[in-house]
């Protein structure tokens, strides 16, 4: 050990130790502690060496300050003389002193009940806002999996390197990896579904999640009643059993103990509940479901359904040597460039989308500026609470309260402020899980646990914590002596110093601009979702009802039966009023079905092989464009005498074309199966509400036959409302049979609005943020120039006594008022420049850095401050001179 | 280093001892201690001057000249016995070795 280095810390040890003896002692030797310890060091040193000495020296002082401690302690505050005790006993009776101040606070507080309710009701919404988007960022980013060995938990996935796609691998594959791979130790499938349960009450489809038997076990999940999924319940000939997630058990079961033993009929066969699965263990993020069933062992993975193949990574192997391992299991030729790849299993971010977890960023982000929005505000209002209390301060300190004694009695209020503003946080906090909940499940489950889990409690108390600490400094900096020491000699308090406008100003110019941050980004996303809504959808979506109808097997045993079933819906749905057409759709409304690959025309060479091209295809009834409202362009639509060799096309597909395409023949991408053009229809959202660049899409006739599936999907056009024409129909088409259940029907603006959902999601939450912001920063405005205002009443009864107008006054206060939020604005501004790009994935038909979004965001801010300084400007226009200046 | 009911605290008469045959100063003190007890006692700074300070209030020990003016630093401070506390010395010597006696009486240290 280096010498020097040795005694420099021995001999700072030693100053240490000396602090921990009463005052009087450490003016006596606390000079000589610093050469006892070199001594010693000295001494060991040349006996044992550098680092033996360091160590020897450190435990003696240590000794001796733990010595000094104990003197400290027991010797009593001797009359409340506090100079002649330690440090630490002195930090004792100062911090005891907090007791009495808590009592001075309360009693402060409640003769300006009003003025501290504003402050904690700030507090509270910028706490409890800025948690609830932490704790939303927490469940669906931040948290890792709540499953056992959960960073060993990986997706394995195909990856077809040449094509450059994802599949899933088949079910030999699966059971070769199961019987041969080390590198994993298990390797479990789920599947998500639907199931339509039925109730007394009535059907409804239900989100399912299929799993292997082992699934449940591996996850390590602790069902929250009854038993996990076993895989003994995978075996040929096990009963049929289902586990009830969280959140539908307490929404649709009103969180029954009894269900746990009960039989659901699910597609028309009973299952008995085994347990519930809880609420936080999700074994997917890309939906929400409501029960959990189980996959039959060995064929677990069926083709054309989309599985999920999860694997656990042995312990002490590496993710490159398990992947390595698969591969090499993995027979060539199966498929050209297979390429088994394992992608790590991510909480949820890949299978929620990019652009969603961009938006739960950007609202803690948005929550983040609202906290600090709200800090300021709360410090600005007791600053503005201190001027009032110069006078009284300044008795205090007349009567021997030193500068630290002031601290902690502010320190005192701002924590109490912070603690009330933290319990009407969790209050906020609450409410706004409820209300995001409601639009987007995804975020705030489990149901049960909403509100304050661990850390989203450390981010409270974190948040609390700094926001007390500035609540405690702000009046501090307004405490200066001179100022104090003024007061009681008769200058006025609550003077403006250039110093408290200083601090003013800049929290103003601070609110400002995250104001304009705030909104801005709120009018970008208010403008996209704006357009979202507004996108021609190419048809009378307005007016559509979309009607699932079942024909259980179980009930309808015979294609007859369930013909004269779905003839039955048919003329009890057309038989609603207002109903003036109906039809029915192979996929729901703007979810065409998709072909990889490209048409082409006779005559044109077949395009290569290409999968980033699609092609829409639907097969439709004949009235089909009739009913959707789908306007026919050129050519026809299609009659009763066309065949299947007719095809329509969609205006996309004909513009890029020379010329007129009825007439000529076209090869469908897949099969290249040949039809005449017979018309052309103008361009739909076919795909849903993207951005995406339109699509060709392919039309053909459906062969008219009896209806013989177990499924249909009508597609209803009303001329009145059509959330009534629902209503109707569910009603209806349940009298027709009370044993075959009904499926909710959907409103062709609720399907928009399901669409959009993500994106009006983020933009409300962060409008909801902004509007707050904005209320904050100009109640902090207002309080400002409120404030200059009164502490300017002689000034400006010194400017009115000599000739200044009313109209003069009032543009000075606004002007003053004005020049801090101008500034802030400015920089808002700039920050927005720089900030709003991160969000250009949320955005739809408008650039972040839109120049009238941005226009407008300061424009509002700007006319609303104008607005708050308004007020106090026109109370110091009618100041009287004549009463001022004899006050 | 508690205080002791008993006669004096352990580090109060280990630095009286110090001081019986010359007067010292603090950094003295610590040697001559640590001399006396084969290095076992190592007195620091608080534990010292904390010492010295009630040696001083209790009348035993008193401020003196360095007995030899060529080491005379300004910032050394040099203490010697007070009759009292050669008194107080000589009896807790006694008593410590009636102590002592009374444990070779019962054979406590023959295998030593």
């Amino acid at each position: 050990m280096n010498r020097r280095a040795g005694l420099r810390l021995v001999r700072a040890l030693a100053r240490c130790a000396a602090l921990a003896y009463p005052a009087g002692f450490r003016r006596a030797h606390g000079e000589t502690f610093a050469d006892v310890a070199e001594h010693w060091w000295r001494r060991e040193a040349g006996r044992t060496g550098a680092l033996r000495a360091t160590i020897v020296t450190s435990r003696l002082l240590a000794t001796d300050t733990l010595t000094g401690l104990r003197i400290a302690w027991r010797r009593p505050a001797d009359a409340g003389r506090t100079p002649r005790t330690s440090l630490v006993a002195r930090f004792g009776t100062w911090f005891a002193g907090g007791g009495r101040d808590i009592r001075l606070a309360v009693r402060g507080f409640r003769r300006q009940p009003g003025a501290v309710a504003l402050i904690i009701v700030t507090l509270a919404i910028g706490l409890g806002a800025s948690a609830a988007a932490f704790d939303a960022l927490d469940r669906v980013v931040i948290r890792p999996l709540p499953f056992a060995g959960g960073d060993r938990l990986v997706f394995l996935s195909m990856l077809d390197t040449a094509r450059g796609f994802w599949f899933t691998p088949d079910q030999d594959l699966v059971d070769r990896w199961r019987a041969q791979a080390q590198g994993f130790d298990r390797i479990e499938v789920f599947r998500e579904g639907s199931a339509v349960l039925d109730r007394a009450e009535g059907a409804e489809r239900l989100a399912t999640v299929a799993v292997s038997g082992g699934l449940p076990g591996l996850l390590a999940v602790a069902p929250l009643r009854g038993r996990l999924l076993q895989p003994g319940d995978a075996a040929p000939g096990a009963p049929d059993v289902v586990m009830v997630t969280e959140r539908a058990w307490r929404s649709r079961f009103g969180a029954d103990p009894s269900l746990v033993g009960r039989v659901l009929t699910l597609g028309g066969r009973p299952f008995t509940v085994v347990g519930i699965w809880p609420g936080g263990a999700r074994i997917t993020m890309s939906s929400v479901p409501d029960l959990v069933t189980v996959l039959p062992r060995g064929t677990e993975i069926r083709p054309g359904q989309l599985a999920q193949v999860i694997a656990r990574r042995t312990a002490g192997v590496s993710p490159d040597t398990a992947v390595a391992e698969l591969r090499a299991l993995t027979p060539a030729g199966s498929r050209a460039a297979d390429d088994p790849v394992v992608t790590a299993f991510a909480p949820g971010v890949a299978a929620l989308g990019q652009p969603f977890v961009r938006g739960v960023w950007l609202v803690f982000a948005g929550g983040l500026v609202l906290l600090v929005v709200a800090v300021a505000n709360a410090g600005h209002l007791l600053l503005a609470r201190t001027s009032m209390r110069v006078p009284e301060l300044a008795v205090r300190r007349a009567l021997g309260g030193s500068r630290a004694v002031l601290l902690r009695l502010f320190a005192v209020e701002g924590l109490l402020c912070a603690a009330g503003g933290a319990a009407g946080g969790l209050e906020v906090m609450a409410g706004l899980e409820r209300l995001i909940g409601r639009f987007e499940p995804r975020l705030f489950l489990p149901v049960a646990g909403a509100g304050l889990e661990g850390r989203a409690f450390a981010f409270m108390s974190l948040a609390g914590g700094a926001a007390a600490l500035a609540c405690a400094l702000a009046p501090l900096l307004r405490v200066h002596r001179a100022e104090l020491d003024g007061a009681l000699t008769g200058a006025a308090p609550g003077r403006a110093t250039p110093a408290r406008s200083r601090t003013t100003s800049l929290l103003v110019a601070v609110q400002a601009a995250l104001a304009v941050l705030l909104v801005s980004g709120a009018t970008v996303l208010a403008r996209s979702v704006a357009n979202l809504m507004s996108v021609d959808t190419g048809m009378t979506i307005e007016q559509l009802v979309e009607v699932p109808v079942v024909a259980p097997a179980s009930r309808f045993p015979t294609p007859a039966a369930r013909a004269a079933y779905f003839a039955q819906v048919e003329a009890t749905l057309r038989s609603l009023p207002a109903v003036t057409g109906i039809t029915t759709s192979g996929t729901p409304l703007m979810n065409t079905s998709i072909q990889a690959g490209l048409p082409y025309l006779d005559g044109e060479a077949a395009p290569e092989g290409d999968d980033s091209q699609w092609t829409g295809s639907a097969s439709v009834p004949r009235n089909y464009f009739d009913v959707l409202g789908m306007t026919i362009v050129a050519g026809r639509g299609f009659d009763e005498a066309d065949g299947r060799a007719v095809a329509v096309v969609n205006e996309h597909f004909a513009r890029s074309r020379q010329g007129d395409v009825i007439g000529r023949v076209i090869h469908g991408p897949d099969d290249r199966s040949a039809f005449r053009i017979v018309g052309v229809v103008a361009d739909t959202a076919a795909f849903g509400i993207t951005d995406e660049a339109p699509r060709p899409v392919i039309y053909w006739p459906e062969p008219p036959a009896p209806r013989t599936g177990t499924f249909e999907r009508y597609i209803v056009r009303t001329s009145g409302d059509p959330a009534a024409l629902a209503r109707d129909a569910r009603s209806r088409l349940a009298a027709i049979d009370r044993a075959v259940p009904v499926l909710a029907p959907e409103t062709g603006p609720e399907t928009r609005r399901r669409q959009t959902a993500q994106h009006r999601f983020v933009a409300v939450l962060l409008t909801g943020l902004a509007g707050l912001g904005l209320a904050l920063a100009l109640s902090g405005v207002y309080g400002a120039v409120a404030m200059s205002v009164a502490a300017r009443r002689r000034e400006i009864g010194v400017r009115v006594a000599l000739g200044a107008t009313a109209a003069r006054v009032r543009r000075t206060i606004v002007g003053g008022g004005m020049r801090p939020v101008l500034a802030g604005a400015g920089v808002g501004l700039a920050v927005a420049w720089f900030a709003l790009p991160a969000v250009d994935v949320l955005l739809f038909r408008v650039t972040p850095r839109d120049p009238s979004s941005a226009a407008m965001a300061v424009g509002l801010v700007v006319a609303a401050a104008v607005l708050a300084t308004w007020w106090p400007a026109g109370r110091a226009s009618r100041i009287d001179p004549a009463i001022t200046l004899r006050q | 280093m508690g205080a002791r009911t008993d006669g004096l605290s352990r580090s109060a008469f280990l630095v009286l001892l110090a001081l019986a045959d010359q007067p010292a100063h603090g950094l003295a003190i610590i040697d001559r201690v640590a001399d006396a007890t084969g290095g076992e006692v190592r007195l620091g700074p608080g534990t010292l001057y904390g010492t010295l300070q009630k040696l001083v209030a209790d009348g035993l020990i008193r401020e003196t000249a360095a007995p030899d003016p060529a080491d005379d630093d300004p910032r050394r401070r040099y203490y010697r016995l007070t009759p009292k506390a050669q008194r107080e010395v000589r009896q807790e010597a006694v008593r410590l070795r009636s102590l002592v006696q009374a444990a070779v009486d019962r054979r406590i240290l023959e295998d030593q």
